[in-house]
């Protein structure tokens, strides 16, 4: 049954519907991996055996009778641990949240119920996801599926290790400043960081309000289509969300890409990357040209200034979410999430609210400069090799935030102008670990971004790439 | 702001009622002292007029109809 794992989730959820297997003889596989796979890779922090198992042989009952709940009908999957679900527990990957009870359950699960999902447990995550290297000193730090000396990214660590490794075929992560993107890039999956308005973040523990989108990581692109198209949509609850129609994302999927204008970045971007991440940008961008694409260099605006800002919106948020208890629980926080809380004091109010009236700003000139010359901007993800969980140190001190911001700078200035952008496996670094490239558009283009990417992953050949895993 | 000090640093923390010790203050003065300084200079794009909702309505501006190829 192993073997069936290894589906994508578009083939998984039509062996299903097929009735080739079933959703108890799926997710029993699922849970067995995750039990198995899980001293060497630390992914779920908790497997919802019993739910699951119900919530399967329901799906099968109901398929018997020729009822489908939609288009994930008993197809196993499982979200990092700061989507609640009423009743039950949402750590957010904290001790402070170690015994917590959702009082509701998150707009993104009650889709992805509807479209009959199971979901067999919860997962890793950097504590209140503020960090992007996937460590989290009270949970444990989850393990790269490629090689678990090496970071896997974060803050949605688990989901990446989850999907990546076969245990399941898609899951929820949140991207603040690089959650979804960096950790899909360093596990080699397919990661959208939506457009701020297209999903709702109702019932997901909030990092910056400002910033925060919801997102799936899956290791195909059309799978991730598959999940945007029940993810998208409007919600009453979250008022960032949009009333624009959700198209079908996997529509683009398999179309020519010919004729394209790919944005190659001159700047920011291009800035301080490493040669073995230059060679992988440089065969995406062949490989663009081999398919039709016209690929056009593109000056990048002043980035550096929009990172900035990025980075006092997300203070200014994080303060004000963990005010309270930084004064009353500081000791419960671990002291790498505790240290980088209290660098939250360097913001004022003033810069706050400028860099919230700036975003506007932003947003025109990115779209007028760089967005008005080409259909979409194809970027590095991370711009340098994987590191050694060993590389990084995350204590909160001078060198760990430089260490963060170069791993956050080439994610936080889309989050801060709300742009879609997707995350794309482009190949392998000489150390064996993947390396991604993200393709960036004008706010709502994620069917086009699906489409940019989709072509990428046939051209190159990498879907047949797996990790070999541990156990 | 454009300068941050260990001062001002201190005195947020006070406000806010966080235990921080001068030295600690100084260290996020350094740290986060280089995204104040660069933010400065995005307030030559804004006056009076701009709202903190700028953000949506430049949304509404420049998106795409996602069901139209997306360009």
């Amino acid at each position: 049954m192993d073997d069936m794992l290894k589906l994508s989730l578009t083939a998984a959820a039509q062996a299903l519907r097929d009735k080739k297997v079933s959703s108890v003889e799926l997710t029993t596989a699922a849970i067995a991996k995750a039990r198995r796979l899980d001293p060497h890779y630390n992914a779920f922090v908790r497997i919802d055996e019993e739910k699951a198992l119900v919530n399967a042989r329901a799906c099968d009952a109901e398929l018997a009778k020729g009822k489908l709940r939609g288009p994930l009908h008993g197809v196993p999957l499982a979200h990092k641990d700061m989507y609640y679900r009423k009743g039950e527990v949402s750590t957010c990957g904290s001790k402070i949240r170690a015994d917590w009870v959702a009082p509701v359950t998150a707009a993104a699960l009650e889709r992805l119920d509807a479209a009959g999902q199971v979901q067999i447990g919860t997962l890793n995550m950097t504590e209140f996801a503020y960090g992007p290297t996937g460590q989290n000193a009270f949970l444990g730090d989850a393990r790269n599926p490629w090689n678990p000396d090496y970071i896997t990214g974060g803050s949605s660590a688990g989901s990446a290790v989850s999907v990546a490794s076969g245990t399941v075929f898609g899951a929820l992560g949140s991207d603040t400043a690089g959650s979804v993107r960096l950790p899909a890039a360093i596990c080699g999956l397919a990661g959208m960081k939506t457009t701020l308005g297209r999903v709702s973040r109702y019932g997901a523990m909030p990092l910056s309000g400002s910033l925060d989108t919801v997102g799936p990581l899956t290791r195909t692109v059309a799978d991730n289509a598959l999940l945007l198209n029940i993810l998208a949509g409007q919600d009453a609850r979250d008022p960032h969300t949009s009333a624009d129609a959700v198209p079908d994302y996997t529509a683009g999927i398999g179309k020519s890409v010919k004729g394209l204008r790919i944005g190659r970045p001159i700047g920011y971007f291009d800035e301080k990357l490493e040669p073995e991440v230059i060679a992988v940008m440089d065969a995406v961008y062949a490989a663009y040209r081999k398919l039709g694409c016209e690929v056009i260099d593109v000056k990048m605006p002043d980035l550096d200034v929009v990172n900035a800002a990025g980075m006092l919106l997300t203070w200014g948020d994080v303060i004000a979410i963990h005010g309270e208890w930084m004064k009353t629980r500081a000791a419960d926080y671990t002291p790498q999430t505790r240290g980088r809380i209290e660098v939250t004091l360097g913001v004022s109010a003033q810069d706050y609210q400028d860099a919230q009236r700036f975003r506007g700003p932003a947003l025109l000139e990115f779209c007028s400069t760089v967005l008005s010359k080409c259909d979409a901007l194809v970027a590095p993800v991370l711009s340098y090799p994987v590191p050694k969980l060993s590389d990084v140190d995350v204590s909160g001190g001078p060198n760990s935030m430089r260490i963060l911001n170069e791993i956050t700078r080439l994610m936080r200035p889309v989050n801060y102008l709300g742009l879609p952008a997707l995350s794309v496996p482009g190949g392998f670094t000489p150390n064996g670990l993947p390396c991604g490239f993200q393709v960036i558009g004008r706010p709502f283009a994620e069917a086009l971004l699906y489409r940019i990417g989709a072509a990428y992953e046939k051209e190159s050949g990498l879907l047949a790439h797996k990790p070999k895993l541990l156990a | 702001m454009s300068k941050l000090t260990p001062e001002d640093v201190l005195s947020t923390a006070r406000r806010v009622g966080w235990a921080i010790t001068a030295e600690r203050a100084q260290q996020i003065a350094g740290t986060a002292g280089p995204a104040v300084e660069k933010f400065a200079a995005a307030r030559a794009h804004l006056d009076f007029d701009h709202d903190t909702l700028t953000l949506q309505a430049a949304r509404e501006i420049t998106k795409v109809d996602g069901s139209k190829d997306g360009r």
